[in-house]
């Protein structure tokens, strides 16, 4: 079937140097930002920060005035503009719903120009329908008869018709009021997975960007300021302005979206000891280097921890005898899951461990110095 | 006074009159419509021209209906010829205005979204821009309509029958009865024809409105 298919899947978009002035106004100055294919990119920033501008010179809606994109490795200025668009589904904030084209005929306007037949296009709309959890008998409705959410449902439903492997999405929820945005954001989710795009996403909420982004790149007056997973944002700001965006000096507004590693205090080799040691000799190293807790392992795998003034009482045993079982975390959790598991055990301490192997320590008086 | 009425009408053969009138006035709308459409896609397309095509059919539009009758004898002669061509150009106007205007004035929206989506400028101009200005054009087609029921009536006076041939011998022969009978009959007839046009924009703009937004 000629389907006019650019490309299969995206294995890469790299933007290269592209800058463009609007008269005097500069939109986007020396903007380099490499797109990973699969995942979800956010484009966050203030207005007239050149987020929008960003996104739209991936389909060619605007050219820069010097620079490259490339998608796949290739040029997309040696694509056709038409062409390249019906390889890339778009969602704007405003919807853009034809108000003359009932549903059916909004979906699968691309479709029909390219001739699809009849039943392929029923059946295409049907089943998009289905995917953002619409009843089949809107296909006969018009925009008007919708509500702001359906309208929503309906432009997603459209961008992807054609099935596009990259989708530009500008701030597509921002219109909608605050509880659907949320309830939106959880159904698209949900919509992504099963669809395995590739992503950008223009927003300038940045609950949102937390929410759904892989990366999220903050631009800042027409430039890139950082371009980084969340957690990272959050624990490694390059500048006031990024740290002020993702407020990261309140850590615990992130509890969900850092993880146990991002917080732990990383195990140096003098804490941890062979449980097979007799305890006078752990005793005299612990005394050496000033530590009072003891991880011990066996074979490198962690077997627990003991304290320095039980290792004290009983010099004669070995380190195994005194050991105690501790609450044990994988380095990739939730922080705020581990933090409620602790709080249920009335725990002060934890062992984050990675293959077994004991490599930080989760104290959550430290942690309540780092989170606030 | 119904009989009386009836007898007017029979004499001056209104009916046959009334055929004449609309079937003149049909034949040029038909034109009207399709030339007034067609200018105004054209200047929307080359929109330099569009001062001069508008400059010049408003120069049209300041002449005097029963002038342009005359300005078109010599090429046209007398009858319903130079009627018809009289007030089509006199109608074109309206509506190759509205078309133009109805065609610039489409949302941004739907433009960028269309072209966003894989829509190439013919496609927006086919499947968004000509659909969602059609109430606009239909609002000139009504001005039009009014347009060409007075110039097809006037063509009275340069024998292109219609209901003009009755309402010239009723002044000439000073018949105040008659006059007012087919006076009153054209009115009618306007009213209904703009009734019939104010109808199908309405019903336009409900279906190509701009949404509920």
């Amino acid at each position: 079937m000629a389907e006019n298919k650019l490309f299969n899947r995206i294995e890469s978009i790299k933007i290269r140097n592209i800058s463009k002035k609007y008269g005097e106004i500069k939109a986007l100055e020396n903007l380099n930002l490499a797109i990973e294919g699969g995942e979800l990119l956010i484009l966050i920033g203030p207005s007239g920060s050149g987020k929008t501008t960003a996104l739209k010179t991936i389909n060619r809606l605007i050219e820069p005035d010097n620079g490259q994109i490339k998608i796949n490795n290739h040029d997309i200025m040696n694509f056709e503009p038409v062409k390249l668009r019906r390889n890339i589904g778009y969602v704007i904030q405003q919807i853009g719903l034809f108000p003359h084209l009932n549903i059916r005929d909004n979906i699968s306007l691309i479709p029909r120009i390219e001739k699809w037949d009849k039943n392929r296009i029923n059946d295409r709309v049907e089943e998009l329908l289905d995917l953002v959890d619409l009843p089949k008998i809107f296909a006969k409705r018009y925009p008007s008869e919708l509500s702001g959410g359906q309208q929503q449902r309906i432009g997603l439903a459209r961008s992807i018709v054609m099935d596009p492997p990259l989708l530009l999405m500008d701030e597509p929820f921002g219109a909608l009021d605050p509880i659907l945005r949320k309830q939106l954001q959880i159904e698209f989710l949900k919509i992504r997975k099963e669809l395995g795009k590739t992503i950008v996403f223009v927003t300038h909420d940045i609950e949102e960007a937390f929410k759904l982004g892989d990366r999220i790149a903050i631009m800042d007056k027409a430039k890139l300021v950082q371009v980084a997973k969340p957690n990272e944002l959050i624990l490694n700001p390059k500048n006031d302005f990024v740290s002020q965006l993702v407020s990261s000096h309140k850590k615990f507004m992130h509890m969900d979206n850092l993880k146990v590693k991002d917080l732990m205090v990383e195990l140096s080799n003098k804490y941890i000891f062979e449980s097979s040691k007799n305890n006078r000799e752990v005793a005299q190293k612990m005394k050496k280097n000033g530590i009072e807790l003891a991880v011990t392992v066996s074979d490198s795998k962690l077997e627990g921890i003991a304290n320095f003034n039980i290792i004290c009482t009983a010099k004669n045993k070995d380190l195994r005898e005194v050991t105690e079982k501790v609450h044990t975390f994988s380095p990739e959790k939730c922080l705020s899951e581990a933090v409620a598991e602790l709080k249920e055990d009335k725990n002060t301490l934890a062992v984050v461990v990675e293959n077994g192997r004991p490599v930080g320590l989760m104290l959550t008086d430290k942690l309540l110095l780092e989170l606030v | 006074m119904f009989i009386e009425l009836a007898e007017l009408w029979k004499s001056n053969k209104l009916t046959i009159r009334t055929i004449q009138h609309l079937s003149m006035f049909g034949i040029a709308m038909a034109f009207t419509i399709v030339i007034g459409i067609a200018v105004g896609i054209i200047i929307y397309k080359n929109k330099k021209s569009s001062n001069t095509v508008f400059n010049s059919l408003n120069v049209i539009q300041t002449i005097p209906a029963l002038a342009l009758l005359v300005f078109l004898l010599p090429i046209f002669g007398l009858g319903a010829l130079p009627t018809i061509v009289a007030s089509v150009l006199y109608s074109i106007l309206p509506i190759a205005r509205n078309t133009y205007a109805g065609l610039t004035s489409t949302g941004k929206d739907y433009i960028e979204t269309g072209k966003a989506i894989g829509l190439s400028n013919t496609d927006i101009l086919l499947k968004i821009r000509i659909p969602l200005a059609l109430p606009m054009i239909a609002g000139g087609i009504r001005i039009a309509i009014v347009f060409t029921m007075g110039v097809i009536t006037l063509g009275g006076l340069i024998a292109a029958g219609g209901l003009g041939a009755p309402l010239q011998t009723g002044i000439h022969l000073y018949d105040k009865q008659l006059i007012l009978l087919t006076g009153v009959w054209v009115g009618i007839l306007a009213l209904a024809l703009d009734g019939i046009g104010a109808l199908a924009e309405k019903l336009l703009s409900k279906k190509y409105s701009y949404g509920n937004r």
